[in-house]
């Protein structure tokens, strides 16, 4: 019984890192409609989001993705992960899987109609044990670069991923 | 008050930030659900959410994100200070709930030009329960 658990544990860690391998680094294209529609989602009427003049006359080349849409960006790359692993990853390993905390960090301001990047690096799952059972830490490494490689933020994304068998 | 406005010097541990109140509605959710393509049907279909044990959809993490950034920007006036948010989920946030963003200076730093500025903060719902914390870094260059 113990066996069968190191190898479901064993296979969970190797086929999600096969999964991110398998995903590579992903091009995104965020348009102004996108923007446009978010803002008016989050009432957010910042010129500078907008209006490529305001934004030009602030100092940047031209209107900016707001900081407050990027998760919405690394959010739809960690979904192509679960779109990739599919259902056999909650046949084979996981019975919950949840969002618990993130760390964001911004270096550069988004420029809008900019070719970005996303890559998603996984930290090794970290067995935790709580209040909530026994669960694995995994740390979706997700960062948004240009062309260059140049970094513009990253979010360390942390699921709970509960497997099979644990309680 | 903007903080940009004031001198950033004259900023004092303790002050607090204009707390900020939103209602996610069910309508506008889902409208930003199809803008981001959410897949997680956590976040789109209620028997799902219940059979989870959840009482109505779960608001995701990455929109309550969204609320931080524009709270933060309309208060500095600026993205550019922004540099670091940490956000730890508590419990859930449901569609046509009501919450607000609570936080405060707690401490500042000075390192070189660099004024950095260590704001806690959490998230409620109006009956007070706390959803969300973290805390948010602000970073000001000191041109003189």
């Amino acid at each position: 019984m113990a066996g069968s658990k190191t190898q479901l544990v064993k296979k969970f860690k190797t086929r999600i890192k096969e999964v991110v391998r398998e995903m590579g680094t992903q091009e995104i294209n965020i348009d102004e409609r996108e923007i446009n529609k978010f803002c008016e989602l989050i009432d957010d009427n910042n010129p500078i989001y907008l209006d490529d003049a305001v934004a030009i006359k602030t100092g940047y080349k031209g209107r900016l993705i707001p900081p407050g849409y990027f998760m919405s960006i690394t959010n739809r790359a960690i979904s192509q992960f679960f779109i990739i692993i599919g259902p056999e990853f909650y046949q084979k390993f996981a019975t919950g899987v949840i969002h618990t905390s993130s760390e964001v960090e911004f270096y550069i301001p988004m420029l809008l109609n900019k070719k970005y990047k996303v890559k998603i690096i996984l930290t090794e799952p970290v067995k935790k044990t709580g209040k909530k059972g026994t669960y694995y830490s995994v740390v979706f490494k997700t960062s948004v670069l240009d062309e260059n490689d140049t970094i513009y933020a990253i979010d360390n994304h942390e699921f709970f991923i509960k497997l099979a068998g644990d309680k | 008050m903007k903080v940009k406005r004031m001198n950033p010097i004259n900023i004092e541990i303790g002050q607090e930030i204009p707390p900020f109140k939103v209602k996610i509605e069910k309508k506008v959710y889902g409208k930003y659900n199809r803008l981001i393509h959410e897949i997680n049907p956590l976040h789109l279909n209620l028997n799902y959410a219940k059979k989870l044990g959840f009482d109505n959809i779960v608001i995701a993490g990455n929109f309550l994100f969204s609320f931080i950034t524009k709270w933060i920007i309309d208060w500095v006036d600026d993205i550019k200070f922004i540099k670091n948010i940490t956000m730890q989920f508590e419990k859930p946030v449901y569609i046509d709930e009501e919450i607000v963003y609570k936080g405060k200076i707690v401490e500042i730093q000075n390192v070189g030009n660099k004024m950095i500025i260590i704001c806690k903060y959490l998230v409620e719902k109006l009956s007070g329960e706390t959803v969300m914390n973290g805390i948010i870094n602000l970073v000001f260059i000191n041109n003189k």
